[in-house]
């Protein structure tokens, strides 16, 4: 901008509480005023906006005290008499009287003519290119004056807040951002103008208005924005309500798993289930390989050629020892499941399901296996205990994993089906595409310890057919399915609701 | 030497480790019992004889660690692993470190005790090939610098001609130098000879 080669010098001579001393009587005429009419008055109250004021003050008092860091230009407007704005390039120095006290200011001002903003149009290249990145953001970006009236809007405003940008000139920024948030906005960018010179950057997470009504969540961004001496605001919006519905989702998500979690923990607790069991079995071990080995030692004793009979008879206490520890660890097991509380609850099973194929997918192993589900959904609500049937099922779901680890991830799929199996029965089929089932292990796959897996306990489907019996369906393989196992159960519509025995 | 064999016995669970030793020395075998690995490797040094029985799970410090650390010490007594469960990778880290067996709890004690004393008659026999070793070093140490030239050449097969060839001096010298070898050796033929260097 070259505007500062533009003649009209305004002189202005201040006391130090900034009354006019002198003004030179061409500043005078462009601001309307007899020389005559603008003595002895404060410069500051009377011709600079109100707006200006506090910073132009503040500016001020810094000039008298010696302050060196001061800008060499400022730029602000000053009133004219009938209230017109004049666009000024400021400069001042302070006066001293002969004992060096600052006594005033000598102040020079460049007028700015109104063409020097319009002289920016000559950058309309600049302006286009510009006017293209705004356009193009992802964000809304608005800017008003500085009484909150529209000045710009980009074409990204529409797809967030529904309104083209031409719409939006000369609106409110009211209409967009309820009152109490602009003014709010307003306060702070005010409070922050009185105690620094940098341009203030406000940024919350807000509410707009939609032109059709709807609320839309939206991170603001406002900046202050001097433009040829005029302040201006900038706001930028950015949609985060997808950021915030899938924040809400992965929170209830996550709520939920951690429910279902808890209970299966508790379930797992409960039915001894594989890693439980493996414990157990280490446990039980402690004391059984014990009494073996005494029994043996004792064997050994009475082979020898002299026998001790003292040393006989200590190891055989200790084999009684240690046959109480073994009783005492399944007695505590059994008060273990004496605690389980059973709680029948009105389940829709589809819900179930669903929620035992995300808690599966938890799981590394199934991570990357496609679940099909092909569910009726018509079926009547069961009343089951929801845990248990859930851990029911993720045992199948488990165990299909488990079938399928040698064969390729992208065949890698398990189908869970649900329908109505009978008049007073459902069913539920888990199918993977593994190996299948030898027909010759049909009779014993159901048996406690029965496995074919290198590491398993064979307790799984145990109890998961103990789980079943005790809600009065049944469990089975379908010997007809050929492209891997099948195995489902069924689930009595009207439970008759008699007590299960325990470690049945 | 029977005598100092000691079966060395490493379990946290007391129970378990008072019925190994119990059921060992019914057989007549000596035994040391420690609850856990720091005290085993506190009081065992190169110079043990015998075996090691070792639990695999054990806090603090479990069996395979304990197995690196007493390779790590040199000490080369052979070891025999108790499990409580199944653990087949854990199995085939311990056989593949060098473990002599794998038992799985409850095991036959009889197949125990038949590995207990396996592992005793190994150690004594790597301690009978180590004696072997130093005594022949012994007798290599006695040799002068010039002797020992000769039976390197010797074992090589060169016959005395070529020796005495390559060395520059006369074939009586060469055949005088032979005999003082096989003296000081205690080797009666060649091929004993050749077997003694061949195992140092």
């Amino acid at each position: 901008m070259n505007y500062l080669d533009l003649p009209k010098p305004a002189t202005l001579i201040l006391d130090a509480g900034g009354n006019i001393e002198h003004i030179s009587s061409s500043t005078c005429e462009l601001l309307g005023y007899q020389p005559a009419e603008l003595q002895s008055l404060n410069w500051i109250d009377i011709c600079v906006p109100p707006l200006f004021q506090i910073k132009t003050k503040r500016i001020f008092d810094a000039v008298l005290s010696g302050k060196k860091d001061l800008p060499d230009q400022i730029i602000f407007p000053v009133l004219s008499k009938s209230g017109d704005q004049h666009l000024f390039s400021w400069h001042s120095e302070p006066r001293f009287d002969a004992s060096g006290r600052a006594i005033g200011s000598i102040t020079t001002g460049i007028a700015i003519p109104e063409d020097a903003v319009k002289q920016e149009n000559s950058y309309l290249q600049t302006a286009a290119r510009n006017q293209a990145v705004l356009d193009n953001a992802i964000e809304a970006i608005i800017s008003t004056n500085n009484r909150g009236i529209i000045t710009h809007a980009n074409k990204t405003t529409e797809s967030i807040l529904g309104y083209k940008p031409n719409e939006l000139l000369g609106k409110r920024i009211t209409c967009l951002i309820p009152m109490n948030i602009i003014s709010d906005c307003a306060r702070e960018i005010r409070f922050h103008m009185q105690s620094t010179d940098t341009n203030t950057v406000i940024n919350r997470e807000v509410e707009a208005r939609h032109k059709d009504g709807r609320k839309i969540p939206v991170e603001l961004t406002v900046t202050e924005i001097t433009i040829g001496g005029t302040f201006s605001f900038t706001g930028i919006m950015r949609d985060i309500s997808e950021r915030k519905l899938s924040e809400a989702r992965l929170k209830k998500s996550k709520e939920e798993v951690q429910q279902a979690r808890d209970r299966l923990t508790q379930m797992d607790r409960l039915h001894l289930a594989s890693e439980m069991s493996a414990g157990l079995a280490h446990e039980l071990n402690q004391p059984l390989s014990a009494i073996s080995m005494y029994a043996q030692g004792c064997h050994n004793l009475l082979n020898n050629s002299e026998l001790d009979r003292h040393k006989l008879s200590n190891t055989l206490l200790r084999i009684d020892t240690q046959a109480q520890r073994a009783g005492e660890i399944i007695r505590n097991i059994r008060a273990l499941m004496e605690r389980q509380e059973l709680h029948h609850q009105l389940t829709d099973i589809n819900t179930l399901i669903r929620s035992t194929i995300e808690l599966a997918e938890e799981d590394y192993e199934c991570r990357a296996i496609d679940f099909e589900c092909i569910f009726s959904h018509s079926l009547p609500q069961v009343e089951i205990v929801y845990g248990q049937i859930q851990q029911v099922l993720l045992n199948l779901i488990r165990n299909a994993c488990d079938a399928m680890i040698a064969i390729p991830v992208e065949e890698k799929s398990i189908s869970i089906i649900s329908e109505q199996y009978s008049d007073s029965f459902i069913k539920v089929s888990v199918r993977d595409r593994g190996s299948g089932i030898d027909i010759q292990h049909r009779d014993k796959i159901f048996q406690n310890f029965f496995s074919t897996k290198n590491s398993g306990m064979g307790m799984g489907l145990a109890i998961s057919y103990s789980i079943i019996t005790s809600h009065g369906g049944v469990m089975d393989i379908n010997p007809e399915y050929s492209d891997g196992a099948e195995f489902f159960f069924t689930l009595p519509i009207m439970t008759n609701l008699r007590k299960p025995s325990h470690g049945e | 030497m029977e005598s100092k064999n000691i079966v060395y016995i490493v379990d946290d669970d007391p129970d378990v480790l008072d019925a190994t030793c119990m059921l060992l020395e019914s057989t007549g075998l000596e035994t040391q019992r420690f609850n856990s690995a720091m005290s085993f490797l506190n009081s065992i040094n190169q110079n043990s004889q015998g075996c090691i029985v070792l639990d695999v799970r054990m806090p603090n410090m479990s069996g395979l660690k304990l197995q690196s650390e007493i390779m790590r010490r040199e000490i080369c007594l052979p070891i025999i692993f108790i499990t409580g469960h199944g653990d087949v990778p854990m199995a085939v880290e311990a056989m593949k470190n060098g473990a002599l067996e794998f038992f799985q709890k409850p095991f036959r004690d009889q197949e125990f005790i038949d590995c207990v004393y396996g592992a005793l008659d190994i150690n004594q026999q790597s301690l009978n090939n180590l004696n072997r070793v130093h005594s022949i070093q012994r007798r290599i140490a006695t040799l002068t610098k010039r002797e020992q030239q000769i039976m390197q050449y010797m074992t090589e097969g060169h016959i005395t001609k070529v020796i005495a060839d390559k060395l520059a001096i006369s074939p009586r010298t060469v055949e005088t130098h032979r005999a003082r070898v096989m003296e000081k050796m205690q080797a009666k033929t060649l091929a004993q000879l050749i077997h003694m260097v061949m195992e140092t």
